[in-house]
């Protein structure tokens, strides 16, 4: 039992942890906040139901459109909204609550578009699960792992070792001094929501087959993406898919152990605590003071 | 009061309580509009306080459902499991809420905003998550609870217009109460921290006791107002309190205006009147709420009020 | 200034408010007692008679909602088209009630007051109905539910009417088979709503009645969808049989999570499990049970009689099949009315709610509704079916050809 635990809870943690490096490049290049990523996650898996299932384009071609997409969603919500709300000077809690909004808009426009029925997403490999530890997988959850990690490695890569990632670093420290350097902030700034939102996009066309897809698909898991970036400490790329193991492994292990009605009152609490105790989170990352 | 008061206000103050006494019998006939004015009155108070926090404190609350439900759940479980009568078990729940509030700011206030919202998402997803899977079924669970009358000196307020009446005394009251703060030391104090916590706390305000005062004050208006809730349908269940619930508060802040006493009451009135216009046209609802709340903070940052006060300032420029 | 701006806004507020409330001649009375009898004037002062219907139509319960309300939207269309009720047309005023019991409160009052409903199709959660009983029973007005939870009817109100199965009833048909099964183990998984609750209670008392061991009862969180933990608890149980009862959307996730894990016995689902459901578990879906009045469709020419009629009519009108039961509670509300409003030779809400009473050989989606007994219930019992490649099979037929001996042996 143990064992299906805990690989669950490292899948689980997986799917935390790619929200979570969404919310962390947002921050890191941005130094803002954005509950919409979740939300953009269910547009991902209805665009992928769209283009793979009902249009029958061959998966790669889908994937390429949908990142297209949302690639430009997440630039033109930053360009329509959080640019607008920066220049006027709004405190940032604004930019948060705009995002909020955006959130809302989503959801309830996914159910007027695509329809309430919960859809069915087929399975994108041709074997549909996998045998491991006597149970069986959803590839697309093996896939999920793969994945989180190959984006965690290539994000902190861009991030540190590029001279476009600390650019994108320079600019959210301190936009004034980043553009005496002549980096164009706007443009980075862009880049980076655009990037996000492809990482959105990724995790609910990984999602729709495991949970199907719905208008709600992505929110609950959206809140505790943060859960999982504060623990691992809110900016930091090898944190977020840290802090997701460890918030899915709690997770799957209490549920497991000790009773499942208290799984979220256990995610949330230990958010709080963090955020009370520890808000730079397990890698310690300073937090950006605007 | 009198001297706080300039003629304008008075006039103002006026026009609200004349309108207030007469709208039930102008709505006699309909018991559902003379409802929706105990909804609006509820919400006014509840907003009113989040109005402290946010607009006079300058902290952000998201999670502020969580204190409406403490308050509701307290006094109808209060009421069921004691017996103690309703008019005080309201009380004793806005008081808990009071403390549980205290207890939750002290930490929070000292997080960054963003960090300040997402705790209190989180506290707001505890209390929810507790009151739909508490310990012994005490809270009914999903099954809610039900819950009886509010008696005022053994008066019953079984009917929407006695409940009514009632309930703008209270609004009248807890107006009072935050006027009376924000016309002293405190609201003063409050102010300054607002525009610059630094420099308030070098001229030797104690930033951190104001700042959670205002989350103290606005949980015990929320927490009387979800009581209120509580024996006004008289059944209440975890549905009622979820995350929406702690957006609307914000939106009819937002787009009322935030800091003023009038911002709420503008904020209340039309996001509730909106509330009722879309009734029919049901499930665009979501969307509009979110469609209205961008709306209010793309170009509206300052709501209803601060339109008002632009134009106002416009005006008076135009004179010169 | 402001405040003056504040007492405008409020005279507007009047002014908005009697522009857009109806005329009505109740005059408010303290709740609890009865309402004013101004009910007869009803038919002569409006020409129309007024459904209500009030569900959720958005957030997760949305699916429900909307194809009920589709179904009750075509029912009255053709009502319209055959003359009305009693010479009346029909027009329905729809709310969403957000499956919010009190958002579901208010539009219930508004229907019954303001908008003068003659009767209402009333909200598919149970939870919203058992926070509106006082007032369905201060106002009188016939509401109809597509609520499956017991306690809807057993407050005795005359004035709810349920149009589908009672869950308890299916329960009754499950332990009849368990007792032919033979069946020594079982276990539960449910949802945290009240209706489900419910049902997991009434299945644990049923089994202790029948001398069957309750291993364990697993929840699952609204909003959650990963089932790991509960699944796998189940697992270790190793229990002959498992129950489930959760809203539409976990349904699936639950199969096919728990196949996953390796489970091979029989799963029982508290209502019918619909195509939309078999459709995401896929192969998953061997072997569920459960006993239902209605079924769903993947072509309406599989359905027979009444139900064909009703599935070609809903595609012709909506481009596709119902998914959800609950198309099938609406329209069987509307059926019923029908009917009442026929026998009653009136459309007042007093003498709906009588007729109803007197209905015993209606044929409706369901089969036949008969509503004698005078609790409300319409359905008295269902029929047990087993998933096997995407079809619906008889399953007392399966138990009786000796079948389960075989099944039992393949999985052990």
């Amino acid at each position: 039992m143990l064992i299906t635990l805990f690989v669950s809870g490292i899948v689980l943690g997986c799917i935390y942890g790619i929200v979570a490096l969404g919310y962390s490049l947002i921050y890191k290049a941005s130094g803002l906040m954005s509950f919409a990523q979740g939300d953009l996650m269910t547009v991902g898996a209805y665009l992928g139901i769209t283009f793979y299932s009902y249009m029958k384009l061959p998966f790669f071609i889908s994937i390429i459109l949908i990142g297209v997409i949302m690639f430009f969603l997440g630039m033109g919500i930053e360009r329509g909204v959080i640019r607008r709300l920066r220049r006027k000077g709004v405190e940032p809690i604004y930019v948060v609550l705009a995002t909020i909004a955006i959130s809302f808009i989503i959801q309830n426009g996914c159910q007027k578009v695509w329809g309430p029925v919960m859809l069915n997403f087929p399975s994108i490999f041709k074997t549909s699960t996998i045998q491991l530890f006597g149970r069986n997988f959803q590839t697309e959850s093996i896939f999920t792992v793969i994945a989180s990690f190959t984006i965690m490695a290539i994000l902190q890569f861009f991030m540190k070792k590029t001279k476009a990632g600390t650019a994108m670093r320079a600019s959210a420290m301190d936009p004034i001094a980043a553009k005496a350097c002549g980096i164009n902030v706007n443009i980075t700034t862009g880049l980076t929501w655009g990037c996000a939102g492809c990482t959105a996009a990724l995790a609910g066309v990984l999602m729709g087959p495991l949970y199907g897809v719905f208008s709600t698909l992505g929110s609950q898991i959206g809140t505790k993406g943060f859960a999982a970036a504060v623990i691992g400490g809110y900016g930091n790329f090898v944190g977020s898919i840290v802090g997701g193991l460890i918030l899915g492994l709690l997770e799957t292990l209490t549920s497991g152990y000790i009773s499942s009605n208290y799984r979220d009152i256990i995610s949330y609490t230990v958010l709080i605590l963090f955020l009370f105790i520890r808000p730079w989170g397990l890698f310690n990352e300073r937090t950006i003071k605007n | 009061m009198s001297a706080f008061i300039g003629n304008r206000n008075r006039l103002g103050i006026m026009i609200f309580i004349i309108v207030g006494l007469v709208l039930p019998l102008v709505f006699s006939a309909m018991p559902y509009a003379v409802l929706v004015c105990c909804y609006i009155l509820i919400y006014l108070i509840a907003v009113s306080g989040f109005d402290v926090l946010v607009g006079f404190s300058g902290q952000i609350s998201m999670g502020h459902a969580a204190y409406y439900c403490i308050g509701a759940y307290g006094s109808a479980m209060l009421h069921k499991y004691t017996g103690i009568p309703v008019f005080f078990t309201m009380l004793i729940a806005a008081v808990t809420a009071t403390l549980v509030g205290t207890l939750i700011a002290w930490p929070t206030t000292k997080l960054v905003a963003h960090f300040m919202s997402l705790a209190t998402i989180a506290f707001g997803n505890i209390v929810f998550q507790l009151v739909n899977t508490s310990p012994g079924r005490i809270t009914g669970d999903a099954n809610g609870l039900h819950t009886t009358y509010l008696s005022v000196f053994g008066y019953e307020l079984n009917t929407y217009t006695r409940f009514y009446y009632f309930a703008l005394i209270m609004v009248l009251l807890f107006m009072l109460i935050k006027y009376n703060l924000l016309h002293s030391r405190v609201g003063r104090a409050m102010l300054a921290i607002r525009e610059n916590d630094h420099a308030a706390n070098g001229m030797g305000v104690n930033v951190r006791f104001y700042k959670v005062a205002a989350f103290a004050v606005s949980a015990f208006f929320a927490a009387y107002a979800g009581a209120m809730f509580a024996h006004l349908v008289r059944y209440i269940s975890p549905d009622s309190f979820k995350q929406t619930v702690s957006v609307m508060f914000l939106t009819m802040l937002l787009f009322g205006g935030t800091a003023s006493m009038s911002g709420p009451i503008i904020g209340v009135t039309i996001v509730s009147l909106l509330n009722e216009a879309l009734r029919p046209a049901s499930s665009y609802k979501m969307l509009v709420y979110g469609v209205l709340l961008l709306f209010v903070i793309l170009i509206f940052p300052g709501g209803i009020l601060g339109v008002m006060r632009s134009m106002k300032e416009k005006i008076i420029q135009k004179r010169k | 200034m402001r405040k003056i701006i504040a007492g405008v806004l409020a005279v507007s507020m009047i002014l908005s408010m009697t522009a857009c409330g109806g005329k009505t001649t109740n005059t408010e009375t303290p709740a609890g007692t009865s309402a004013s009898g101004s009910q007869e004037s009803k038919i002569e002062s409006k020409g129309e008679f007024i459904l209500g219907f009030c569900s959720p139509l958005s957030g997760s319960n949305a699916e429900a909602g909307m194809q009920c309300l589709n179904a009750v939207k075509l029912g009255v269309r053709q009502i319209n088209e055959r003359g009305g009720l009693n010479g009346q047309q029909i027009k329905i005023i729809s709310y969403d009630d957000e499956a919010n019991p009190a958002t579901s409160l208010a539009a219930i009052i508004k229907l019954s007051t303001t908008d003068d409903a003659n009767a209402i199709v009333g909200s598919l959660m149970s939870s919203c109905i058992l926070g509106q009983l006082d007032t369905i029973n201060q106002y009188k007005v016939p509401v109809f539910t597509g609520g499956t939870s017991p306690s809807l009817t057993s407050q005795g109100s005359k004035y709810i009417f349920r149009t589908t199965m009672n869950q308890d009833y299916a329960m009754n048909d499950i332990m009849a088979a368990y007792e032919e099964m033979g069946v020594k183990t079982a276990a539960l998984f449910t949802a945290q709503d009240e209706a489900q609750i419910k049902s997991g209670e009434q299945f644990e008392k049923s089994c202790e009645e029948k001398g069957i061991e309750v291993l364990g009862w697993e929840y699952c969180m609204d909003g959650d969808t990963d089932y790991t933990a509960q699944c796998t608890r189940l697992m270790n149980m190793n229990p002959e049989v498992i129950f489930f009862a959760a809203p539409s959307q976990p349904q699936p996730l639950f199969v096919k999570q728990i196949r996953d894990m390796g489970y091979k016995g029989t799963l029982w689902n508290k209502e019918s499990f619909q195509q939309n459901g078999i459709q995401i578990a896929g192969e998953n879906s061997n072997y569920v049970c459960f006993s239902w009045p209605c079924v769903s469709y993947v072509d309406a020419n599989d359905a027979t009689g009444i139900m064909k009629d009703f599935l070609m009519a809903y595609e012709a009108e909506y481009g596709a099949l119902p998914t959800s039961d609950c198309a099938y509670r609406g329209y069987d509300a509307v059926l019923v009315l029908e009917e009442a409003c026929k026998t009653a030779n009136a459309n007042d809400c007093q003498s709906i709610a009588d007729a109803i009473v007197t209905i015993n050989q209606l044929e409706a989606l369901g089969g036949v509704m008969d509503f004698t007994s005078g609790t409300g219930e319409g359905y008295q019992k269902g029929q047990l079916y087993y998933v096997n490649d995407g079809k619906y099979n008889d399953f007392m037929q399966w138990l009786r050809d000796g079948n389960y001996e075989a099944f039992k042996e393949q999985i052990n």
